[in-house]
């Protein structure tokens, strides 16, 4: 008997991802526990190990299709049997804030391919004829009937728009497997495309569009801006980053920006909070987010749970840890899910100062700029103005204000500034 | 109860071997009915209704039963079937073993119950016998009186083959008019009143029937006086009687003892004469009958009959009556007749046994078979001992059934599910084959097989000039029954207000006066015998049009309809046919009765017929031409209100055909199907018109004929182009629309086509209210038909349709 190989699922309250690559191909040979497939949800990348040594028979799932937890991806021939379980409950953790990276709520993002379709709606006879004769993904269909059912009209004129859709490559179940010629991945295209060619979404990028998209539909963004003297974060950073590097930890600077945004939002809770229809919903920890780029390939915003409860040392370490895994596309899903406040970087690309887009539903995201050294005018108590070289950041704090006001933010925002300036 | 007047044996010119052939038929039919009981009570077959203790008047009856008469009568006429070759003990036998198989059972090939008579109108290829040169009788039916409507037809086409010039060439129909009908019925049953109306119907007509009632003073259990006012049939149809010296009108009404052998001879020799020349009909009365083994072998008349009452059926048994009548004229000694009795007792079980064997050796070879491959697979499988023993059980069945194998067979091919054993597979095979035996025994012939279908009519397509005239509709059913009665001399048409008037809305009007007071002719107010006069008329040859006047009469006829014309060429396995054309008119009009359109409750009980709604004039004219081209029954649902709307005469009246089962689009579309007939085409079409102006473009679909229903699957066509249903009717809900929504989703397979729900939309479950108001909210109407097409647009497409409320 095949073994089915599942799409897991991958942290919790996930229902869907992406199949980004196959690392097998059909006829090839896989071992137990050697990874098969390559899987995208919201923003993680997952290899999915095989449950079986075997033979990939067949591959149900094309990559760039979205697939719901518990669908069959693939065969595997014969060997153990030792079958992935199939979804399970998929408790949400309802202590958690709403996720806190960039998609917020289970986004009705682009869907594909799927074996349940309780989301799809009710798919008429006609429809899942006409869907199952030209392997069309249903996901992919905008529904235009009542409720978003994809009628007949809906699926004819997607087949006449998409004249070359992929076709599924189910091959014989028989003991020699014609070989198959893998399908192009989708998704990461390095060869830079000819001028006025369309360079195809990658999953993420369209996440990315519709997150951003929503949530400048969603909340009237304000931003503020102020600017730190981080000459006793330097100094603190210096006399430590050696006892640090001993214990393996690489002391950045976002440590102490993470750090300081901590205190401020235990100082100033409404900050930590989200709007809801029944009210602004405060929450009760502080979940920082830490946006990281992966290049080409987008962005992605590994989370800190309870921020405030760490040393130094220990923040240094987390973020130490989650950056070189995000690198690595090594995240795993919850990692990157339930922020309450998210802390974004862009001053390692050179800008000075930016105003960043809410990742909601939380209520600001804080913006932090390139430390420059610059010429500022300082008052000594002994030497009244004078000029000075300081380290310098500009920050900005962009802020949802149905729920914050100018003056409240502005404070917010000094308070960060205060705990920089007078770090001891 | 009398005393046993000894009429002597001259007076029944006979010989003694011929008295002796009457006691020989006498005594063996009786044989029968006690074997017969006897094997009904050791299990080997199911149920045994006989013919015992009315032996007597069958006998006298068979003297006067010719070549080319009719019998049309009930289950105790075993010893006139036996006494006119009609029947013999083995098949009798053979029919109460239900034997599936034509050459054994000829009456019903084992599909009714026993003692239900018939002889075989048919060769093979469903052609006619030659009539004449036979014995006839008409397959019974078990509703008791329902024989008697048909009597009216049967004993009338005598009446129509003498008067009628254009019907002498007819001859292996008809000499001459000669034929009489014997008509049969219990004593009982005259309390019916199917029973009445016949009689009324036989009187009015004036034609050749003897209806001879077999009176043993019970109905099952209960007495006469629960039956019958005054407790005497006889004397309640005194009225009926013919005056002496009058040739004209009435009966000639004859009361005899069942066990005066010599004043059955006379009464039966003289009412065949009378009917033979002067087509007058006659009823015996025949009184002291008894039922020596009760009613039937679901009783024991022990348990409601007196002592006094038993005794007495004891003594005037009619065979033992006869018996002592032969003795005492010295036809033959108690010696002779004990030899001659041995011998013929064992003649009948010689056939009892014959019957058995034919019976029971094609099972036990099914049998063998099975278990033969069973023993096959039980080697192989897993399963050993579970085969085995399924096999044993199978073996072990002392009388098997059929149904035993393929249960046994079942159950084996389900505990191997799965294995790809080649004994698995060879019993498969086998089993199919079994299936479709069974298939063949019990489900065929419910419509013509042959040449005689309407579905071979071929298509003949109106033909219109620049001339051709826009007459108003019954104008041109007009000249198509007139093009009709032209050319089919068998064509004879009738029903209330059909002759002098030219029916109530004019199709036949004229036509009385140009083919005869025969051809076209006026009936009583009396449904059931309507249909039954067509029913006789047609088992007889003839191509009759019976009118009922509105659909919502056809209730009275629905019987005779379901239980005799409808399963007549099924029950008798192809053996007989009875062509009728059912005319009626129906769908709205005005008032509960006559507006109704009780289609699916007319279909479902009239399988075996076809049903054919005609949305105007022409296309009835054209389903009249095709029916007359066929050989089978039908119903034909004028539209009631379509009368005076006026339509083209095509050139071709007379000729042309409208195919049956083949609908009809009358009007393109690619959003939506919408299936109706009948009146409701012309307000769909209403509805088309107005939905194409809200951007809704619905294909329009007349089934045309609801029995066939759409045999190229033209419906799924149209769906697979709109993948929209919706099926429209007057009928009740879950009536007709459900109907025809099962045949296109389940029969055409149009469910996967589907885009949306499929919805009926029929008529109010009450009956139509009067007034245009009551018939606008009691059926669907255009702007009702427009709302739930246009909701279902609306729910595919809400933007491009919005809600309308």
């Amino acid at each position: 008997m095949p073994v089915q190989v599942w799409m897991p699922q991958l942290g919790e309250s996930v229902t869907e991802g992406t199949i980004t690559k196959w690392l097998k191909a059909v006829g090839e040979r896989v071992e137990e526990f050697e990874p098969l497939v390559e899987v995208n949800t919201d923003k993680v990348d997952t290899e999915i190990p095989s449950p079986a040594t075997g033979t990939l028979l067949e591959i149900m799932i094309p990559e760039g299709t979205v697939v719901k937890t518990g669908a069959v991806l693939a065969l595997i021939s014969g060997g153990k049997e030792i079958v992935v379980p199939g979804p399970s409950g998929g408790q949400s953790a309802q202590d958690l804030a709403p996720a806190g990276t960039l998609p917020t709520k289970q986004a009705p993002a682009p869907k594909t391919i799927t074996s349940g379709d309780r989301e799809l709606g009710f798919i008429s006879p006609v429809v899942r004829k006409i869907a199952s004769e030209h392997q069309v993904d249903l996901y992919k269909v905008i529904g235009s009937g009542t409720g978003g059912r994809i009628t007949k009209q809906d699926i004819l004129s997607y087949i006449e728009s998409h004249p070359t859709e992929p076709v599924k490559s189910a091959e014989s179940l028989g003991t020699q497997p014609a070989p198959v010629v893998p399908l192009p991945a989708p998704v990461p295209q390095k060869t830079p495309a000819a001028p006025g060619a369309v360079f195809p979404l990658t999953p993420v990028r369209r996440l990315i569009a519709e997150h951003m998209v929503t949530s400048k539909h969603t909340s009237p963004h304000v931003t503020t801006i102020m600017e730190a003297d981080l000459g006793r974060v330097i100094s603190h950073r210096q006399a430590n980053k050696e006892a640090f590097s001993q214990d393996g930890v690489n002391l950045t600077f976002t440590a102490y920006f993470i750090s300081a945004a901590s205190v401020a939002l235990k100082a100033f809770p409404l900050v930590n909070s989200s709007w809801g229809e029944g009210g602004i919903v405060l929450h009760r920890s502080i979940y920082i987010g830490m946006a990281a780029s992966m290049g080409e390939e987008g962005l992605i915003v590994p989370v800190i749970k309870n921020a405030d409860t760490y040393s130094l040392l220990g923040l240094a370490r987390i973020i130490n840890d989650l950056a070189s895994r995000a690198r690595g596309h090594k995240l795993l899903p919850d990692e990157v899910k339930g922020g309450t406040f998210t802390i974004t970087n862009h001053g390692t690309s050179g800008s000075l100062f930016a105003t960043p887009i809410i990742n909601q539903p939380q209520s600001a995201i804080l913006g932090v700029g390139a430390i420059q050294k610059r010429p500022v005018v300082i008052s000594l108590p002994d030497q009244g103005d004078t000029i000075a070289i300081r380290s310098m950041v500009y920050l900005g704090l962009t802020f949802d204000h149905r729920i914050l006001d100018g003056a409240i933010a502005d404070a917010f925002l000094g308070k960060i500034i205060e705990t920089l300036q007078n770090w001891s | 109860m009398g005393k046993a007047k000894n009429k002597s044996l001259e007076v029944t010119q006979l010989t003694h071997a011929e008295v002796l052939q009457d006691y020989q038929l006498a005594f063996q039919s009786r044989q029968v009915s006690y074997i017969g009981r006897r094997e009904v009570m050791s299990g080997k077959a199911k149920f045994g209704i006989f013919g015992d203790g009315k032996e007597l008047p069958q006998v006298a009856m068979a003297h006067a039963f010719r070549k080319g008469d009719w019998r049309s009568g009930y289950y105790r006429d075993q010893t006139l079937m036996f006494g006119t070759s009609m029947l013999t003990p083995q098949q009798f036998f053979a029919q109460l073993y239900a034997h599936a198989d034509v050459l054994a059972d000829p009456a019903s090939a084992g599909r009714t119950m026993n003692a239900n008579f018939a002889s075989r109108s048919l060769n093979p290829d469903g052609s006619r016998v030659d009539l004449t040169s036979q014995c006839n009788s008409a397959a019974d039916v078990s509703p008791t009186a329902s024989q008697m409507p048909r009597a009216v037809g049967l004993a009338y086409a005598s009446k129509l083959f003498r008067q009628l010039e254009e019907l002498k060439q007819y001859t292996e129909l008809s000499k001459n008019g000669d034929e009489i009908v014997f008509a049969t019925i219990g004593n009982a049953s005259t309390a019916e009143g199917l029973f009445w109306e016949s009689i009324n119907a036989i009187g009015v007509l004036r034609c050749p029937a003897i209806v001879t009632i077999y009176d043993d003073g019970y109905g099952i259990s209960v007495a006469n006086e629960s039956q019958i006012a005054k407790e005497n049939i006889s004397e309640l149809l005194e009225g009926f009687r013919r005056p002496p010296g009058e040739c004209c009108d009435g009966f000639d009404i004859y009361t005899v003892k069942g066990w005066d052998y010599p004043g059955l001879l006379q009464a039966y020799l003289q009412a065949s004469q009378v009917a033979r020349v002067e087509h007058m009909p006659s009823i015996i009365h025949v009184t002291e009958l008894t039922q020596p083994q009760g009613h039937s072998t679901s009783g024991s008349h022990e348990r409601y009959k007196t002592r006094e009452r038993l005794d007495w059926e004891a003594e005037f048994d009619c065979n033992k009556k006869f018996r002592e009548w032969i003795i005492q004229q010295s036809i033959a000694s108690v010696e002779q007749l004990a030899t001659y009795e041995a011998g013929w007792q064992k003649q009948v079980e010689e056939a009892r046994k014959l019957a058995w064997e034919a019976y029971i050796l094609p099972i036990e070879f099914d049998r063998r078979q099975a278990a033969a491959l069973l023993e096959a697979l039980e080697g192989s499988s897993v399963h050993t001992q579970e085969l085995n023993q399924v096999k044993t059980q199978l073996t072990s069945i002392q009388t098997p059934l059929r149904r035993d194998i393929s249960a046994a067979v079942h159950r084996v091919l389900t505990l191997t599910r799965g294995a790809s054993d080649p004994s698995r597979q060879r019993l498969v095979e086998w089993f199919s084959n079994f299936e479709t035996a069974a298939q063949e025994r019990y489900d065929t012939y419910l419509y013509d097989p042959g040449a005689g279908s309407a579905l071979n009519v071929p298509e003949i397509k109106p033909v219109y000039g620049d001339d051709s005239p826009l007459l108003p509709g019954f104008e041109v059913l007009n000249a198509g029954f007139d093009s009709l009665l032209q050319h089919e001399p068998r064509l004879i048409v009738f029903g209330q207000d059909v002759g002098r008037l030219g029916d109530v809305n004019q199709g036949m009007r004229g036509m009385q006066e140009k083919y005869g007071l025969l051809r076209v002719s006026d009936t009583g107010i009396r449904e059931a015998t309507i249909l039954g006069q067509a029913i006789g008329m047609a088992l007889r040859g003839l191509r009759p049009i019976a009118e009922i006047q509105y659909l919502d009469y056809l209730l009275y006829a629905l019987q005779i309809i379901s239980d005799d014309l409808a399963s007549l060429s099924w029950r008798t396995r192809g053996g007989q046919k009875a062509p009728v054309i059912v005319r009626t008119r129906g769908h709205r009009l005005e008032g509960v009765w006559h507006s109704g359109s009780p289609m699916a409750g007319i279909l479902n009980l009239v399988r075996g017929m076809h049903v054919l709604v005609p949305r105007d004039m022409t296309r009835a004219a054209g389903f009249y031409n095709t029916l007359l081209q066929a050989d089978e029954p039908a119903l034909v649902v004028e539209v009631l209100n379509g009368y005076r709307l006026r339509e083209r005469l095509p050139q071709n009246i007379g000729g042309f055909t409208v195919p049956l089962g083949v609908p009809e689009v009358l009007r393109l579309g690619t959003d939506l199907t919408l299936v109706t007939y009948g009146a409701c085409c012309r307000i769909a079409l209403e509805a088309a018109d107005r939905l194409s102006q809200a951007g809704i473009q619905a294909e329009v679909i007349d089934v045309q004929t609801l029995l066939p229903f759409d045999v190229h699957g033209s419906i799924l066509e149209s769906l697979k182009k709109t993948s929209r249903i919706l099926l429209i009717d007057e009928d009740v809900p879950g009536g007709t629309s459900a109907y025809m929504l099962r045949e296109v989703l389940e029969v055409q397979g149009g469910y996967s086509w589907l885009d949306a729900a499929p919805r009926t939309l029929p008529g109010k479950p009450h009956r139509p209210a009067y007034g245009s108001d009551g018939d606008y909210w009691s059926k669907p109407n255009a702007e009702a038909i427009f709302d739930s097409v246009y909701e279902m647009m609306h729910e595919a497409d809400p933007t491009r349709y919005p809600a309308l409320y």
